[in-house]
């Protein structure tokens, strides 16, 4: 089926939102309160187009499509349409964009540029209304930035089902806002600051720590479950600072996270920035080592296929025994993103085929000499007595060891994982240079 | 402190239940019966009447601020309420309240309204939800110092 958009022929299905088949062309259409994962709502009113033979204009988001309509976007009557809702929209806006974090993500300011360019018709004064509220999980909210899309409300009631978020008053004085006494308090809370389109709602954790327009994105995948949720990592390096990492946004993904993710994984990037701090040693100081009789390896669950491949051809070549063992945490997981599984990976372990039995891995142990970890938690907390134990590893490590090598983590590499329920996904490292080799590397350096 | 909705009021909203499909429609009722029973709604009735009608108290309570006759606060005078539509302005409304509120603000609220549907009565004002029509400054005193 095909339908005509601003004279562009775009081929679509029937039934399709018409909205939604701009979205997916790149058409540009102003919307504040339709969202490809929370659905339609039709409060804004930012998304009108002209549809030929239509009397009047048409929300996009409530449209679908049929054979032959055609719709514009950018006609000088359907512009000044846009026009007057925005300015409705920005009427008791504080107009604050200098001070305000969302600032070069805020979807008003860019229609604003697009279709306002007006100076303010009120005569009397803006309704003022609540500034810096804290909701509770590390989410702020400031009433007057607000344009009521309740995208936030439909959130909290319709995805999460606790209903902590509601407007409150009404005409000019209608805001979002928690009820007295109780508290915007469920393990995917922040996914309404990434959902507001405005600065209204905003993440106490990264606000006014960094411009928006000076972070680089990469593509990469949340390492905090085995569920492999599409992120963006948003990560800068400036002339006097290395690289940092400033937060994870979603990615949207159908078929897994949708546009979502928990607030455990978002908050997973801090680990991120951890320096490791080892000094530089050379490969060839385990040659000595390795000449001891019985060696045992184990690598953490979590790392890409490609790197688990080296790890394997390492072990092989040394002959050294090889496991990985899960990092399976009961209480973690629930009936939506997480995963009792914290180990990304573990499917890409099963595939290649290394040993995950832990009564097996407790006899090798006992009976080993030396013991080498490949970033596994597990032995990054556990002292083992007489026995030497070398890590590679990503995090500080507080028991004493005979030798650690510092690599770099994933948001420095690149790789392949597979996730829960078996989709293999890539991702991709930031684009600065690393401080410090990452394991691929230091493998192929040959003790 | 919990509420729980009184005998005569339990039996209402078990006869108004059946008139709707869903227990959802039974939230403004449920306002109503509450604002009625105690002179305002507060959270305890919100969270009973969120409890009865399976839904967020947030939702609750957005509905119950959206509506400027649902009162949340404990009124600490009572209330009478002066009608400022059509009828009773052209019969002189605007006298009424003036004078309402140079001599009784201290003991009553005065709040303006709209058309309470006496018009045959105008000027017309409620005391506590009771009509006084025809009203004259002089009534109302007679009628605000006997109360």
């Amino acid at each position: 089926m095909k339908i005509i958009v601003d004279n562009v022929p775009i081929e679509c299905k029937e039934g399709e939102r018409l909205i939604d088949v701009m979205l997916n062309n790149g058409v540009e259409i102003p919307h504040f309160c339709y969202q490809q994962d929370l659905g339609m709502d039709g409060n804004c009113r930012m998304c009108m187009v002209e549809i030929k033979g239509a009397k009047r204009p048409q929300i996009a988001c409530n449209t679908f499509v049929c054979e032959g309509l055609e719709a514009s976007t950018k006609s000088k009557s359907i512009n000044a349409v846009n026009r007057s809702i925005l300015e409705l929209e920005l009427l008791n806006h504080p107009v604050d964009c200098p001070i305000c974090d969302q600032a070069g993500e805020c979807k008003l300011q860019d229609y604003y540029m697009s279709y306002g360019l007006y100076d303010s018709h009120l005569t009397t004064p803006k309704t003022k209304k609540g500034k810096h509220i804290e909701l509770g999980s590390g989410v702020v909210l400031d009433q007057e930035r607000c344009v009521l899309c309740t995208r936030c409300v439909r959130f909290t009631s319709n995805i999460t089902k606790t209903g902590e978020l509601g407007i409150i008053g009404r005409g000019d004085s209608s805001r979002v806002a928690v009820a007295c006494g109780h508290e915007l308090n469920n393990p995917y809370a922040l996914n309404v600051v990434e959902l507001c389109p405005v600065g209204a709602l905003t993440s106490k954790d990264f606000r006014f720590k960094q411009r928006v327009w000076f972070l680089d994105s990469a593509k990469s995948i949340c390492h905090g479950c085995s569920r492999g949720c599409n992120i963006f990592i948003d990560y800068n390096e400036t002339k006097y600072t290395k690289e940092s990492i400033y937060r994870f946004r979603s990615r949207r993904n159908k078929q897994i996270n949708k546009s979502f993710l928990c607030d455990f994984g978002r908050l997973s990037y801090k680990e991120l920035n951890e320096k490791v701090i080892s000094t530089p040693l050379p490969m060839e100081i385990l040659k000595d080592l390795f000449k001891s009789e019985k060696k045992v390896a184990m690598v953490s669950p979590s790392m890409s296929l490609q790197q688990l491949q080296s790890v394997q051809i390492f072990c092989k070549n040394h002959e050294i025994e090889l496991f990985s063992l899960p990092y399976i945490d009961e209480s973690f997981g629930d009936d939506w993103l997480k995963t009792n599984d914290k180990s990304t990976n573990f499917a890409g372990v099963k595939e290649l085929n290394i040993s995950v039995n832990q009564d097996d891995f407790e006899n090798s142990l006992e009976n080993a000499n030396l013991i080498i970890n490949f970033d596994h938690t597990l032995l990054k907390e556990r002292e083992i007595k007489d026995k030497k134990v070398i890590h590679f590893t990503t995090t500080n490590i507080k028991i004493p060891s005979e030798a650690v090598f510092a690599i770099a983590n994933f948001a420095h590499e690149s790789g392949t994982l597979i996730n829960c329920d078996g989709i293999r996904q890539e991702f991709y490292t930031t684009k600065y240079k690393n401080e410090v080799p990452t394991l691929r590397e230091l493998l192929k350096r040959r003790p | 402190m919990s509420f729980s909705f009184n005998d005569e009021n339990s039996l209402k909203i078990e006869h108004l239940a059946k008139r709707y499909p869903h227990k959802k429609a039974l939230l403004l009722p449920l306002l109503w019966l509450a604002q009625k029973q105690e002179g305002f709604i507060s959270d305890e009735a919100m969270t009973r009447i969120s409890e009865i009608s399976q839904m967020p108290f947030m939702h609750i309570y957005s509905v119950a601020t959206f509506y400027t006759m649902f009162k949340l606060q404990k009124k600490s005078k009572r209330v009478v309420e002066v009608c400022r539509t059509l009828s009773c302005e052209l019969s002189g409304s605007e006298a009424i309240k003036k004078h309402l509120l140079e001599n009784h603000s201290d003991t009553y609220e005065i709040v303006e309204v709209e058309c309470m549907g006496a018009c045959g009565g105008a000027p017309m004002c409620t005391l506590e939800g009771k009509y006084i029509e025809n009203v004259t400054p002089q009534m109302l005193d007679e009628v605000l110092n006997a109360n």
